[in-house]
């Protein structure tokens, strides 16, 4: 498991870029430098490598599962193995009810979880961030009132409000996808507007507001990209939990029924009896996909946030 | 008596999710079965479906379980025979019907009575059936068989009289209605409103002794039973969520009896020496129905059903690739029969069995029937096209989103009824939107699952004419807004059959027309697979050929069963008996021994599993912490 992606191949634009060229290339300049800080300091994470090169091997896995796997083998009529079939040199993770292969099943799950999973998270943090923003930035009544939904949406039980939410808008990959975002923006809100106060008390964007500058320019162009890194070390833990929460909502029955997501696996297993059969090979693999998934999510999430946060990274 | 769709399982798991939340473990462990300190015997019965029951009022009863529990503590005047299911005295000792087949008279057994020592009279009978004429609530459960009685009379108090306008079947076998006790029910103001209440007097061998709504229902027996009491005390109901729980449980020895199992929890009960597994034929059955153009009986037309599946040719030709028997052995593990039209081949008297005129398993018949059709031309991507209308053969398939069967099996009739160039495009869909959509019309083909009988005029009246709506409204009182006047004549002919044998005739004569027409496809009747404690023996099945134990429409299943020992005791005088069974226990003892070889391996791979899951687990949460902690260390 230990293939290191191509550790050197952005650190080379470290160099001093003296000539004076547009503001634009300044900044982008600039913007290298950090991202090549980043990486210095993200590769000095143990752990987050581990969990960026698992990454990268179950995203190479997804990608390229149409080149060693065969789709057709998912549909019930194609099923090339017998009834709940334990594993063996042809069925590596064994066969289902209908004789389709665990593997491919969960090689294929891949698809469903991960973009599930990216995507209501991107949107969560989207959503978490604009509220954040907009409740640090205009104070009053309107932080108020935001601050106040951010609270109801904290205390309510996420996975029961994702429930009646799918319930109520009917099962699909977009239902879910809404579900788990409008469940789960509510933490990133108040990190951000956390954040975004602490942003606006330094003196750079006083001058900015004397210059002149509107609350969107001060936004985009001072906050948020101070904002970013917090951002996406919070979208990255947000990938975790919006994978968890689907494949639960999955093996509670809300999923796509024609789709194979991880969770979906999980409750066709338990449905087809897979405990009682003992048939271990049909419930633990997409178990350890989900596992290793929000794992390896954890562990880059985790090493983000040392890296950003100076008193985490202590001394080095 | 037909059931009503059970609501989607996910509920239910949803509802253990909940439970599981929400209670400790002990709070949800169940007491033990079998004989108790003082020497009584309870026989435990698991229930997954439980809580979907409102109440236990046994007139307004819309559920199978329910059903049940009414069998078990009300008899009916006419029972549905053990055999094969013609009607058997019940409360009628005997019945009769006048030349003019008007008039029918029953004679109460003399023996009968309640369980608080009252004589069951032709009074409680009448009693009942007014009250199922003029209470509404009863009427539109019980209305189909009480309103054609034009009037109900009690000569004496061991005859009962009732006359219809037209002749009519049903009185010969009086549906299984249970009959109340006039000297309490009468006392009621709100009979509607019983919801449960234990303490009622019964005339069948079990009084209700607690019904805790979705967690149990205990029945004690009446000792003093007057068609003879049970083996045993008492019976408990416990409420399961899930199967897979009731498994579980039934390994453990908390419950005694389960059904509603699937193949791979029966081969896992079947490992188990302390358990036998019984698996026979049912009354349900899986369909694909045709929208068959939603219109009223003035033939006004509604909905956006596809044109071309009014065609026969197009329904028959797609009869024709649907491989029942693959369905079978793939989707049930050989536990069910290819189906054919709606009478299940338990019921021996009424099914219509195709023999020669089965649709041959075919594409290319299928085809020759299209192409003989006028199908011909065909759109760029192959299809073909319906010449009347333009349209290409191209139709959605619904199916319920919370039934992983229906997926299974829509993955096998895309992939055949494209071998005749027609497209199907199957749209999952919650079961209740779903409904909506066909009782609208609004659809092309759409799954379904059905409980058939034992009456055949309830079930078959779906397929008249009479039941197309009046106005172009949703309904579900017709299935595909099918019409055929020849099954219209036969349907009335049996209805006012009091012949079986001529009612029979006529049953055939419609499934015969119906499976040719195709408005359904039927595709299996699925075996019942229920599993019982060696404890127990004697379970009494419906056919007692082979049949379902459990969800009968009479009281044999539970009511026959006995405790092991005490028919061993009993057995003594019957070696030949005894013998039979001891081989037969002695057989599954030799299986189990042969199998157990493949059961340790499954569990030693389940252990590995479990051990590697734990230790890539504790691996991680290690890894973590190591990390965390350095973090902290060097901050």
């Amino acid at each position: 498991m230990r293939t290191e992606p191509q550790p050197g191949s952005m650190s080379g634009s470290t160099n001093v870029t003296t000539e004076l060229k547009s503001p634009r290339s300044i900044v982008w300049a600039r913007r290298r430098a950090s991202l090549a800080d980043f990486w210095r300091l993200y590769r000095r994470q143990r752990a987050g490598m581990v969990g960026l090169a698992i990454l990268v091997v179950i995203t190479l896995l997804t990608v390229l599962a149409p080149w060693y796997t065969d789709e057709s083998e998912l549909n019930a009529a194609n099923a090339p193995g017998g009834r709940m079939e334990s594993p063996s040199t042809e069925f590596w993770f064994g066969t289902d009810q209908i004789g389709r292969p665990i593997l491919t099943m969960v090689i294929w799950g891949a698809r469903v979880s991960l973009q599930v999973g990216l995507v209501a998270a991107v949107l969560a943090v989207t959503l978490g961030t604009v509220i954040g923003m907009a409740a640090a930035h205009f104070g009053g009544w309107i932080s108020w009132a935001l601050m106040r939904l951010t609270d109801w949406f904290i205390v309510l039980p996420s996975l029961v409000l994702a429930i009646a939410l799918v319930i109520a808008l009917g099962p699909s990959k977009l239902t879910i996808i809404i579900a788990i975002a409008l469940t789960s923006w509510a933490g990133t809100a108040r990190l951000v507007r956390a954040q975004t106060m602490a942003i606006e008390g330094r003196p750079y964007l006083e001058r900015a507001r004397a210059l002149g500058a509107g609350n969107w320019h001060q936004m985009t162009r001072h906050v948020l990209p101070n904002l970013m890194p917090l951002v996406l070390a919070s979208a990255t833990l947000q990938v975790s939990s919006a994978i968890l929460a689907e494949a639960s909502l999955s093996f509670l029955g809300l999923g796509d029924p024609s789709a194979f997501s991880w969770g979906g696996i999980l409750e066709r297993a338990f449905d087809a009896g897979a405990i009682s059969a003992g048939a271990w090979w049909y419930m633990l693999p997409p178990g350890l996909a989900i596992l290793l998934v929000v794992l390896a999510f954890t562990l880059c999430g985790r090493a983000m946030e040392v890296v950003l946060n100076p008193r985490l990274r202590g001394n080095q | 008596m037909t059931t009503t769709t059970p609501p989607p399982r996910r509920y239910r798991r949803l509802a253990a999710a909940a439970v599981a939340l929400a209670l400790p473990a002990a709070a949800i462990s169940v007491p033990g079965a079998h004989a108790s300190d003082d020497g009584s015997t309870t026989l435990v019965v698991g229930k997954v479906g439980l809580n979907d029951i409102p109440h236990m009022n046994p007139l307004d009863s819309g559920w199978v379980v329910q059903g049940e529990f009414n069998n078990l503590m009300y008899d009916p005047l006419i029972r549905w025979g053990q055999e094969d299911y013609v009607p058997a005295p019940g409360l009628a000792e005997s019945w009769e019907v006048s030349d003019d087949e008007l008039t029918w008279t029953y004679h109460i057994d003399p023996d009968a009575t309640w369980s608080d020592g009252q004589p069951v009279t032709a009074n409680d009978a009448k009693f009942t059936f007014e009250l199922l004429q003029t209470n509404e609530l009863f009427n539109s459960r019980h209305g189909d068989l009480v309103d054609l009685m034009t009037s109900i009379e009690a000569p004496d108090e061991q005859t009962l009289v009732i006359t219809t306008e037209e002749p009519n079947a049903i009185l010969n076998h009086m549906n299984n209605i249970p009959i109340m006790p006039e000297h309490v029910w009468g006392e009621m103001e709100n009979p509607d409103e019983y919801t449960g209440e234990p303490g009622q007097p019964t005339s069948g061998p079990f009084e209700l002794a607690e019904y805790s709504p979705g967690q149990r229902v205990v029945l004690t027996a009446n000792p003093d039973y007057w068609d003879g009491p049970v083996a045993y005390d008492e019976l408990i109901f416990q409420s399961y969520e899930t199967t897979e729980a009731a498994v579980q449980a039934l390994q453990q020895g908390e419950i005694d009896f389960l059904d509603g199992l699937n193949p791979e929890q029966a081969g896992a009960l079947e490992q188990n020496e302390d358990i036998t597994v019984s698996v026979q034929p049912s009354r349900h059955l899986e369909n694909i129905s045709f929208n068959m153009g939603a219109r009223t009986k003035d033939g006004q037309e509604f909905g956006d059903g596809h044109p071309a599946l009014q065609d026969p040719a197009v329904r028959q030709a797609i009869h024709h690739v649907v491989d029942k028997q693959r369905l079978v052995d793939v989707i049930l593990d050989g536990n069910g029969t290819p189906g054919v039209s709606w009478v299940a081949p338990i019921f021996t008297e009424h099914f219509w069995d195709p023999g020669e005129d089965a649709f041959e398993v075919s594409a290319d018949a299928g085809n020759q029937l299209l192409d003989d059709a006028g199908y011909t031309e065909r759109t760029d991507a192959g299809i073909r096209i319906d010449p009347e209308s333009g349209e290409p053969l191209s139709f959605r398939l619904f199916y319920h989103s919370d039934r992983p069967t229906y997926a299974d099996i829509q993955d096998f009739l895309v992939e055949w009824v494209a071998e005749l160039d027609i497209e199907l495009e199957p749209i999952p869909m919650e079961t209740t939107p779903l409904n909506e959509e066909t009782d609208a019309g609004n659809y092309d083909i759409a799954f379904g699952g059905w409980n058939y009988g034992p009456d055949p005029s309830q079930d078959l009246a779906y397929l008249t004419c009479d039941r197309l709506p009046d106005e172009p409204e949703p309904t579900d009182l017709t299935f595909d807004f099918y019409c055929n006047d020849e099954v219209d004549a036969l349907w009335l002919q049996q209805l006012q059959a009091t012949d079986p044998a001529e009612r029979a005739e006529a049953v055939k004569e419609i499934q015969r027309i119906v499976y040719q027409d195709s408005p359904q496809i039927i595709l299996y009747y699925d075996h019942a697979i229920e599993a019982y404690s060696n404890d127990w023996t004697g379970f009494g099945m419906l056919p007692s050929s082979g049949g379902a134990i459990a969800k009968q429409q009479a009281a044999y299943g539970y009511a026959q069963a006995v405790p092991a020992d005490a028919a061993d005791e009993s057995s003594g005088d019957d070696e030949g008996d005894a013998a039979g069974d001891d081989g037969g226990a002695g057989a599954d003892g030799d299986d189990a021994a042969a199998s157990s070889d493949d059961d340790g391996g499954s569990n030693t791979g389940l252990i590995v599993g479990i051990v590697i899951a734990a230790v890539v687990v504790i691996g991680g949460v290690v890894f973590l912490m190591r990390r965390r902690s350095t973090a902290e260390e060097r901050e």
